[in-house]
């Protein structure tokens, strides 16, 4: 008995079938989560239309170089999680699982890189609502770039907190071997919940980054 | 012919299959799922009905002497929040559509059993966030939650009810998803696109909407939560936010959800017709593309809702001529159901007449519609009872209608017994005048300019509010009754059998109630939906 | 039982680093451009490269390429729903007449 024909579910005929769904199902999900963020970006657009001094104002706030790093890795681990995938394909188990513990571990290091963002956010009072000392013309409008900017990357990062988690747990599946060359629908569905969340950061970095650096 | 082949004995019915507390808690069944959610939403139907009687009672006078003005705010806000999202809009996709779905496509389950299981216990946890909130002391802000008023100012529990809407609105998200799933790589050999039943494709658009809307209003009562508790946000008009935009989302999300509760209910519709003519439907094709059409132009006319908020004129022009648009292809169904009806040999029988009170309703609230897409008139109509009786019409002497006959139509085949046919047709017609006359005087209020959501009013308007609150207590009875008969027929009905209608469609195949994985041999399909002989 | 599916095999190691360079050197293009005064095609180049960079993800490392087409619609149609709503919302915004701000 294969690990494949284990794991047929008595609804489906045969495995194809079960893969096909089981894809089909993380893609729906993954439009839903699209659309999830895309209120935020929605928003983003039409306060950013109404006031684009202060959202360069505001931009110009947050931690640049901290941000491309955060990009950079989170591409990368995309890239890793991509390959640990590949590996099982083709019939591996450890480097997978490695693998897999390198993506989890550079989520990780992204969430304290962006504790360390809010921290300093925090004590040159850019959170509104909580310590917002900003002064002057843009400072009402620019508290709606950084409502966004909390909103967006809090939500972002929950994301990547649960990312992190199911990484490790098909870590560990992997490396017990409950995956095979046949078999390994939940760690293609987790990959392709990894690279949604590095999807959705890629739009997040110039929005939030980028604004009003020339000049 | 469809055909089925077998010669083994029978297996054991669904309901048969373990008759402990666990076994149903813990079923993966569809069917038992199905039930599951046929009580819960049967329970906050008549709890939000409950919420209704307060309003009319309330309104039968001019003076506010019922309700304070404040209580009166919380009847209306639970009835709303109730009523769309724990009954109408999981009513006939996540009852109806979870028993019948896999059925009608040949399937032994949807394609993710557990999932399905995990939404009913979404919804149940949605819901009991809701009753925390009556118990607590319910909230004022309308169905609605515009800000600055549900951020800002209501001291309602708003919190509690948004976190129980959320939760519900991924119980929806869920079984979208389930629904999408399914009705793609689970059909049965032969079952081609054009061979579904419309009842099936009916599912499939309103899984479509309910996966592409819900999402978006997840987030923005996430937003609406985040400005309650840091008391800034994106809304604020303090901060130069737009509370306009709280209305684009909210909309974005609730005009679409308008037609997850109707697009079912045509899809009922569609398959009592052609069975109670016994005619094939009328314009198949038609029907299909007028279906996907709805579902899709759908999300392009949210902004009707917002023609006085301050939106754009411009924007108010187009959203009114795509909402002109989107009154086409409901126009197509109701003639193509007329054009079924047409020299058939109709039964008039319990479901039959639910089916033709729901397509003689919907015309009546659609055409209102479009008077309220016109931008000019809805300057005077809108937030008036022309509005609350539109949506009515539509909501509930259509969908509920719909929902009604359906379970009518199913009930043999969900329950394996018969009702008493008399009794039925005797609640059938009653809720149709029961209903008439609750929110046909509506219209007249409104277009005399009484306006929705305040307990007192002018006293010109008492003797048309008399009339719809006597209207209402019919159609509270009318809705009692089913619940008598169909309680009654379970115990002491006769056996149906596999095809009291002798209605075409696989899920008449098998027997009533069905075996656990619905067919013993997968069947197999060589022939379109409604092959009626005499078509 | 059933014959073992096999799924095309997977892409490979090479191409997967190919990407990946791909993605990192759009990264630092778009945080180059930033620094330049481009005008309104800051705002464009920065957007024009994430859609880049996200067409890439999704193509390879998501493997949409070569995968079946229903999937690619799925993710067309979340990106499409978007586009209506951000689209319709800000044409809304863009042509309202200005009310003045409070400060
Ligand atoms: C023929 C297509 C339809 C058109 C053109 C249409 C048009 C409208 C318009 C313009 C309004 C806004 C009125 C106002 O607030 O001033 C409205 C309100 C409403 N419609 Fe429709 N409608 C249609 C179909 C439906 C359907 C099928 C449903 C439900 C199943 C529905 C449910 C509602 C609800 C719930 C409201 C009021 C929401 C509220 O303010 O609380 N409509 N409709
Ligand atoms: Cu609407």
């Amino acid at each position: 008995m294969s690990t494949e024909s284990a794991m047929l579910a008595q609804q489906f005929d045969d495995a194809a079938q079960q893969r096909e769904a089981s894809a089909l199902g993380m893609w729906t999900f993954l439009a839903t989560e699209a659309l999830f963020f895309g209120v935020l970006f929605a928003g983003y657009t039409v306060c950013r239309v109404r006031f684009p001094a202060a959202f360069a104002a505001g931009s110009r706030h947050t931690d640049m170089l901290l941000g491309t790093i955060e990009t950079a890795v989170l591409l990368t681990s995309s890239c890793a999680v991509a390959l640990a995938l590949r590996d099982v394909q083709l019939g591996g188990r450890r480097v997978a699982a490695w693998l897999l513990v390198l993506t989890a571990a550079l989520g990780l290091s992204f969430l304290v890189m962006h504790g360390f963002e809010y921290y300093s956010e925090y004590r040159e009072g850019l959170i509104p609502g909580i310590r917002y000392t900003q002064q002057g013309p843009l400072a009402g409008p620019m508290q709606l770039f950084f409502c966004l900017y909390y909103f967006i990357t809090g939500f972002h990062s929950l994301h990547v907190g649960i990312g992190v988690i199911l990484l490790l747990v098909m870590a560990r599946r992997t490396w017990r071997a409950r995956f095979s060359a046949q078999y390994y629908t939940p760690l293609e569905l987790s990959a392709l919940y990894w690279h949604l969340v590095d999807i959705v950061w890629i739009f997040v970095y110039p929005l939030i980054y980028l604004v009003g650096r020339a000049g | 012919m469809n055909s089925i082949e077998s010669a083994v004995p029978p297996p054991r019915s669904y309901l048969d299959d373990g008759h402990s507390l666990r076994s149903w808690l813990f079923t993966h069944d569809h069917k038992r799922i199905a039930i599951l959610y046929a009580l819960a939403i049967t329970f906050f139907f008549f709890l939000g009905g409950f919420a209704a009687m307060l309003i009319r009672l309330e309104l039968i006078t001019p003076a506010g002497d019922l309700l304070t003005a404040d209580a009166y705010n919380k009847a209306f806000t639970f009835h709303g929040v109730v009523m769309v999202w724990f009954f109408l809009i999981p009513s006939i996709p996540a009852t109806l559509g979870n028993f019948l779905l896999p059925m009608m496509i040949g399937a032994r389950d949807m394609a993710f059993p557990r999932l399905n299981l995990f939404s009913w216990y979404l919804y149940m946890i949605g819901g009991l966030f809701t009753l925390a909130m009556l118990v607590l002391g319910g909230v004022d802000t309308g169905w609605t939650f515009y800000t600055p008023f549900s951020t800002m100012f209501s001291n309602g529990h708003v919190m509690l009810t948004v976190v129980g809407v959320f939760v519900v609105g991924f119980s929806s998200i869920l079984t979208g998803i389930n629904f999408i799933v399914t009705t793609h790589s689970m059909r049965a050999p032969g079952m081609t696109w054009m061979r579904l039943p419309l009842f099936v494709w009916a599912m499939y658009a309103v899984a479509l909407v309910m996966v592409l809307a819900t999402p978006v209003l997840a987030m923005t009562l996430s937003l609406i939560a985040l400005e309650r508790i840091f008391g800034v946000g994106i809304f604020d008009p303090a901060l130069g936010g737009d509370p306009v935009l709280f209305q684009h989302f909210f909309w974005f999300y609730s005009h679409p959800a308008v037609y997850i509760m109707v697009l079912p209910a045509m899809g009922v519709v569609s398959e009592l017709i052609t069975a109670g003519a016994r005619k094939r439907i009328f314009g198949y094709r038609f029907m299909v593309w007028a279906i996907v059409g709805i579902s899709v132009v759908g999300f392009l006319v949210w902004g009707h809702h917002m023609f006085v908020a301050g939106q754009s004129m411009y924007a108010s022009m187009v959203f009114s001529i795509l909402s002109f648009i989107i009154a086409v292809p409901s126009a197509i169904k109701v003639f193509n159901w007329t054009a079924t009806l047409y020299k058939g040999r109709i039964d008039f029988n319990a479901p039959m007449l639910y089916a033709l009170g729901f397509v003689g309703l919907f015309m009546l609230g659609g055409m209102t519609g479009i008077f309220l897409a016109a931008t000019a008139l809805d300057v005077s109509l809108h937030d008036t009872y022309f509005v609350v009786a539109h949506f009515h019409y539509i909501m509930v002497g259509g969908s509920v209608m719909a929902y009604l006959g359906g379970i009518h139509f199913w009930w043999p085949k969900v329950t394996g017994r018969l009702y008493s046919q008399a009794w039925a047709r005797f609640a059938a017609i009653l809720m149709f005048f029961g209903f008439n006359l609750t929110f046909f005087p509506q219209y007249l209020l409104g277009y005399e300019g009484m306006p929705r959501r305040y307990h007192e009013y002018l006293p010109q308007f008492q003797v048309l509010n008399i009339l719809s609150s006597a209207g209402a207590s019919i159609l509270a009875v009318s809705y009692l009754l089913p619940l008598v008969y169909l309680g009654w027929s379970l115990r002491h009905g006769p056996r149906a059998g596999p095809n009291p209608w002798r209605a075409k469609g696989l899920e008449w195949l098998t027997d009533s109630p069905p075996p656990t994985h619905n067919f013993e041999v997968t069947p197999v399909v060589n022939e379109g939906p409604y092959a009626y002989e005499d078509a | 039982m059933n014959a073992p599916t096999t799924s095309a095999s997977p892409p490979s190691l090479r191409l997967h680093l190919i990407v990946l360079a791909a993605l990192l050197a759009l990264l630092l293009t778009s945080a180059g451009c930033a620094l330049l005064p481009l005008g309104v095609f800051n705002t464009l180049s920065a957007l024009g490269i994430s859609v880049i960079k996200t067409l890439l993800v999704m193509a390879f490392f998501m493997r949409l390429r070569r995968g079946p087409p229903l999937l690619r619609i799925a993710a067309a149609v979340g990106f499409a729903w978007l586009a209506v709503l951000i689209g319709m919302t800000v044409a809304d915004v863009l042509t309202r007449v200005v009310l003045p701000s409070p400060w």
